[in-house]
């Protein structure tokens, strides 16, 4: 008994896929992990936290008919009729990123309207400050918002970045099916145990493989999420010190001198008054 | 009396004297908070300044509300002058309130000065005779790191 236990712990110890044992076992397997048997792939259709949120608050999520930044990102991230990210058969799965410097001169403005075109495309606000905000979106809808973020302002810098996490994601799955066939038969080891000394030790094993499972199941749902939703990070700049000032709508002129006082530098200016 | 209990007699009255006179110079009140230096200097446009040792500057001008405009006008005007005229880009508008009640805004705005991003805050407290700016500024990390004493100094401020 004590030699099967180890014996189960090195398995769920190592990385191998479940598709590298016979088709009837990794099928046995993985009909019976554990009382409530849950695949991996079945794990990955279920809505993350986002998606539920969106789906019971909002009703809408993604704009699928939006320009999608890719179509197998379009595939894996969209909430609704596509492939959910996660499907073995799906093609790469990706995470898109970008972070865009705009210079507007009315900045609470653009933060509510960037935070208003997150709202209407399904996504939501990340963080906001002063000077930024960082928003996530459905996949899809990614280049459309991007688009419409840049809108607002002179674009002074952008940088966007795509990041293929298909093996992570793939490996994470298969480290979570094969501790999820662990725990399974450690369950059935336990059933088995002929004395407290056995049992104890078995448990202790089924609690550790079951972390581990938690743990796992986590990291897959965080690059779930990662992968349907791409972030977007605008950071707002005041128009830099060579825009012409007759190029701005120079409006009216008042007559009051003390207007034209009324700068940064005056006030910095110690040595002089 | 001994010369010693007439000396310091002399030293009380004229400690006690002395704020009371600096007060009767200006037509406000403006604490200098913690961190800062009030500068004692001969100025024009300012009626106060004080600075942190990291740069960040503090002011007060007490104007002739003449002609005078409601708090909004101010605002907008300031608004116009700071984005249209001289380039700043408007971040927050906040309504604020002084010490002795007035009501008043504040604009802050931002600012690329010497390659470096820059905050420049200006609080409007219009009386019915003098129109007051508090102004402040300073790089974005030190305006940042300072902003508790800005904000203290204008909650701070009054009118007299």
């Amino acid at each position: 008994m004590l030699c099967v236990v180890a014996a189960l712990a090195l398995a769920a110890c190592s990385g191998t896929p479940p598709e590298a044992r016979t088709a009837p076992e990794s099928r046995r397997l993985a009909a019976g992990a554990d009382s409530s048997p849950v695949t991996a792939a079945e794990s990955a259709r279920e809505p993350s936290r986002h998606e539920r949120t969106q789906l019971s608050g909002r009703g809408a999520v993604a704009d699928a008919s939006g320009a999608a930044p890719g179509e197998q990102a379009e595939d894996a991230a969209s909430t609704d009729d596509a492939e959910p990210a996660g499907d073995r058969d799906a093609g790469p799965l990706l995470v898109y990123e970008a972070e865009v410097t705009l210079a507007v001169y009315n900045v609470a403005e653009a933060l509510d309207a960037i935070e208003d075109e997150a709202d209407e495309r399904g996504g939501y606000l990340v963080r906001r400050t002063t000077e930024a905000i960082t928003i996530r979106v459905p996949a899809p809808a990614f280049r459309e918002t991007l688009a419409a973020a840049v809108d607002l302002g002179d674009e002074l810098g952008r940088d966007v970045s795509v990041r293929d996490v298909t093996e992570e994601f793939r490996d994470l799955e298969a480290r979570l099916d094969n501790l999820r066939a662990v725990r399974q038969r450690l369950a059935a080891l336990l059933d088995r145990a002929d004395s407290i000394e056995e049992a104890l030790q078995v448990e202790n094993e089924l609690e550790r493989v079951t972390g581990e499972i938690e743990q796992l199941e986590g990291q897959l749902e965080v690059l779930r999420e990662l992968i349907q939703f791409s972030t977007i990070r605008i950071v707002f700049q005041a128009q830099p010190d060579d825009t012409p000032v007759e190029d701005i709508d120079p409006r009216v002129t008042l007559p009051f001198d003390w207007l034209d006082d009324l700068t940064l530098g005056q006030l910095l200016d110690l040595e002089s008054n | 009396m001994t010369n010693d209990v007439l000396s310091l007699r002399f030293v009380l009255s004229v400690l006690l004297a002395t704020p009371a006179l600096a007060a009767c110079g200006s037509a406000f009140e403006h604490p200098t908070p913690s961190g800062f230096v009030e500068l004692n200097e001969d100025s024009d446009r300012y009626d106060y300044r004080a600075t942190s040792a990291d740069g960040v500057v503090l002011s007060v001008r007490a104007l002739d509300h003449d002609p005078e405009g409601e708090l909004s006008f101010w605002s907008r005007a300031i608004q116009n002058q700071l984005r249209y005229h001289s380039g700043y880009a408007l971040l927050e508008e906040h309504e604020v309130e002084s010490a002795d009640g007035l009501e008043g805004v504040q604009l802050r705005f931002g600012h690329d000065q010497d390659d470096a991003p820059h905050q420049y805050f200006v609080t409007i407290f219009p009386t019915e005779d003098t129109l007051f700016l508090l102004e402040a500024g300073g790089t974005t990390e030190e305006m940042d790191r300072h902003s508790g004493e800005i904000q203290w100094a204008v909650e701070n401020f009054s009118a007299r």
